[in-house]
């Protein structure tokens, strides 16, 4: 079964915003909300400087599941992290909680109060009928469904950012990283959201006993 | 003092020690999905439910996001 990741190249990352633009385009992401941001790592620190897009990484285990008062989040056979916007009460837990930042909140009404929690579907809709209105008015297109992968990545001009299965990622990040004698293989959050393996390794460790 | 009032006194003070202290560090559990459920990305239309097919065709999709080995070698 696949797990559907995230990975930045923050090598290849040259700023462009055409993730975020293509995110909000197909998505038709409502004013004030960043479902996908490019952001600068190091910043004014000479040979360090990166960029590199973030949105939600879909993490193994994420931390706004685990917060989440009246447990709205689900996680796909596929490894995509979902929400039920009709359930959200928009309380902002998972966005203190989210280690990127990642859930948004509209803000509604005259005094600008938080609406319900928006964030990247890894372009997988929501709890609705596949291709619906009522889906792509909540969530935005499913364009797994459809077989296609996101279209922030698709769109990537330099292939930075990277989706879709984990093992097809690491191949081709793999291949990469030696071609250029090894520079750029932080994989920066890749850890934070799918975890070191160290996990793993004690669970192996542990059952080895 | 009074050997009862002692009794109690050390008996309040052990009862209050921090031997029997829960642990105050809180520890977070994902609870149950209460929304509604949700179709799988291979049961849509455009696929029939053939999950094989739905998974092959994402693997290709991936496979494609790399130019290496798109040109010959030079």
């Amino acid at each position: 079964m696949a797990r559907m990741k995230f990975l930045c190249d923050t090598e290849r990352c040259i700023e462009c915003n055409g993730c975020v633009t293509a995110c909000k385009n197909e998505h038709e992401v409502p004013w004030g909300i960043q479902r996908r941001r490019v952001v600068t790592i190091n910043d004014g620190v000479v040979g360090q400087e990166k960029s590199m897009s973030v949105a939600c990484m879909h993490c193994s285990d994420a931390p706004c599941m685990a917060v989440c008062p009246v447990d709205v989040f689900y996680r796909t056979e596929d490894g995509v992290v979902l929400h039920d916007k009709d359930a959200c009460i928009g309380c902002g837990y998972c966005f203190y909680a989210c280690p990127f930042g990642a859930p948004q909140f509209p803000q509604t009404g005259t005094f600008g109060q938080r609406g319900k929690m928006d964030k990247c579907t890894f372009c997988a809709g929501g709890p609705e009928a596949d291709g619906s209105d009522a889906e792509f008015e909540k969530y935005g297109k499913n364009r797994l469904a459809e077989g296609k992968l996101p279209m922030c990545a698709e769109m990537c001009s330099t292939k930075a950012l990277l989706a879709g299965d984990g093992t097809a990622l690491a191949d081709i990040f793999r291949e990469r990283v030696v071609r250029r004698g090894g520079s750029g293989a932080e994989m920066i959050g890749w850890n934070t959201a799918y975890g070191s393996g160290e996990q793993k390794r004690q669970q192996t460790r542990g059952g080895d006993k | 003092m009074n050997p009862t009032r002692l009794v109690l006194l050390i008996g309040a003070a052990l009862a209050l020690a921090a031997c029997s202290e829960a642990p105050q560090v809180t520890h977070y559990e994902a609870g149950t999905y209460s929304g509604k459920p949700d179709t799988r990305p291979w049961e849509s239309a455009a696929y029939g439910g053939d999950k094989a097919k739905w998974e092959s065709d994402m693997r290709a999709r991936a496979r494609k996001q790399t130019e290496i080995g798109r040109m010959p070698p030079g």
